[in-house]
């Protein structure tokens, strides 16, 4: 069994940073609280000011921060941005230009790993001698796994045939959702919708349905106003966008390609778990499959609540993630 | 200081109830930090809907509204730092970014002098995500409301 190394992306302390309770530096000395060997994943348009022409004062007061708090730059997050003007959207290929401009802040900033957030098997192929001439690895994200999600497995047939050992994927486990977190859901009825509603379309998608019955469930529902059928049917919408049902055995399929995990969760419950997506199986295909990349806390709650203690949570998932690891197989 | 359902910020109030939200409520309960009502302008201190900066143009929609009443968007400017855009001006500034953690400041001309007492403000900022294309081509664009009252 390999060791585990955990990490957190800093996208978990969004909520504070948004709010400006916290700045960058104030982020990786919380991070670096909750124990030695930290990895850090950023997001350049999330945690520079400078961004995207990220100057210099940046690079050294990030690397100055990294030094005297011990955190480690694992992976760096840019992303393909194919509507940055609103005159023309580029194809995937076109956006792939952008990313020199990231890689070469990623490589100053000191990540030797830099996450694209989609891909297409066309993208791979402009991926491939791009990640050779920058000698740094390049890993797509991966919303979905391959057993529900064809283009999933269409990206890791690509990898096969490329072979090409600087490309791999990023596993975000938010692939694998069990049940519509209760956070969204209570964000939703504050925002409007009625509990009636959102009672219907959580019950459709917990049963596998397809979003067209999570609508006509809401549409269904009697006294209800056109405001809050029309805020319960967005709220279906979301929920099926952000909450793909994947299943656990399809991670085992990745692992040839797996080169880091952003382990997501929403809120966890009384016991220290994430009652939305199981993690005892998930850690268990990890472990019991040889994975040897980092495993970085993903704490998205903040989006929905602010009441939730992100460095609690942070503190609390990465204990159960390491009391899942050593369970005896 | 908090009041009942809504949040006081000197003569800000932001009704937390009654923020409309597209994505989050917590983007939708920070989205103006502050209104103030003078003489024929309403000023407006306003944050980018979203957890990264994005380019400017990105700002598909911006509205405001005072008392129900939709104000010119020909009257609106929004200004980031030395800059300042109208809001058909929007469109074209491809080369300025928005820092996420920067406040515009929003100009709107009235049409006429408010009357003394309080008045309700709202705003909607529609944000287009660059890197949400479907298979269309079409980018996503992120809606969120807020709704505040200011005194005069």
């Amino acid at each position: 069994m390999s060791s585990l190394r955990l990490g957190v992306v800093l996208f978990s302390l969004g909520g504070p940073f948004w709010q400006r309770r916290l700045d960058l530096t104030g982020c990786l000395e919380a991070i670096a609280s909750l124990g030695p060997d930290q990895g850090i994943e950023l997001t350049g348009a999330q945690s520079l000011a400078s961004y995207p022409a990220v100057s210099d004062d940046d690079v050294r007061a990030f690397r100055t921060a990294v030094d005297r708090t011990g955190v480690v730059p694992v992976s760096y997050c840019a992303y393909l941005e194919r509507a940055r003007s609103r005159s023309r959207v580029l194809t995937p290929v076109e956006a792939v230009g952008q990313l020199e401009e990231e890689i070469a802040t990623a490589r100053r900033l000191g990540f030797g790993m830099v996450r694209v957030n989609t891909a297409t098997p066309e993208v791979l192929r402009a991926l491939a001698p791009l990640a050779e001439r920058t000698a740094v690895d390049l890993v797509v994200e991966l919303a979905a796994e391959p057993r529900t999600d064809p283009a999933t497995g269409a990206l890791l047939a690509e990898l096969d045939r490329l072979a090409c050992p600087r490309l791999g994927v990023l596993q975000d486990f938010s692939a694998f959702v069990r049940t519509v977190p209760q956070p969204f859901l209570d964000d939703a009825a504050a925002g409007g919708a009625p509990a009636a509603g959102l009672e219907a379309l959580a019950a459709v998608w917990s049963a596998g349905r397809p979003v067209g019955e999570a609508v006509d469930a809401v549409l269904c529902l009697p006294g209800l106003s056109p405001a809050e059928r029309g805020s319960a049917v967005q709220t279906a919408h979301i929920a099926y966008a952000l909450f793909p049902r994947g299943e656990v055995a399809g991670l085992g399929d990745v692992l040839p390609h797996l080169r880091h995990v952003q382990a997501k969760f929403f809120a966890l419950d009384d016991s220290g778990t994430e009652p939305c997506i199981p993690y005892a199986e998930l850690v268990a295909v990890l472990r019991d499959g040889g994975y040897a990349g980092r495993v970085h806390s993903e704490f998205e709650g903040h989006l929905w609540s602010d009441d939730l203690d992100a460095m609690d949570q942070l503190r609390r998932h990465q204990r159960d993630i390491s009391r899942l690891w050593q369970e005896t197989p | 200081m908090a009041c009942g359902a809504a949040v006081w910020t000197g003569d800000f109030c932001c009704f937390t109830a009654e923020v409309g939200c597209r994505t989050t409520y917590v983007f939708a309960r920070h989205l103006v930090e502050s209104a103030v009502l003078g003489d024929g302008v309403l000023h407006l201190s306003v944050r980018l809907n979203w957890y990264r900066s994005l380019p400017l143009c990105c700002v598909e929609r911006l509205e405001v509204s005072l008392d129900g009443v939709p104000l010119a968007p020909e009257g609106t400017t929004l200004t980031l730092g030395a800059g300042t855009w109208t809001v058909p001006g929007l469109a074209g500034a491809d080369g300025t970014w928005w820092p996420v953690l920067d406040t515009a400041r929003v100009r709107v001309a009235l049409g006429a002098v408010p009357d003394d007492g309080p008045h309700v403000v709202e705003v909607l900022v529609g944000t287009r995500i660059p890197y949400l294309v479907d298979r269309d081509g079409h980018a996503a664009v992120i809606v969120d409301r807020a709704r505040a009252e200011v005194a005069r």
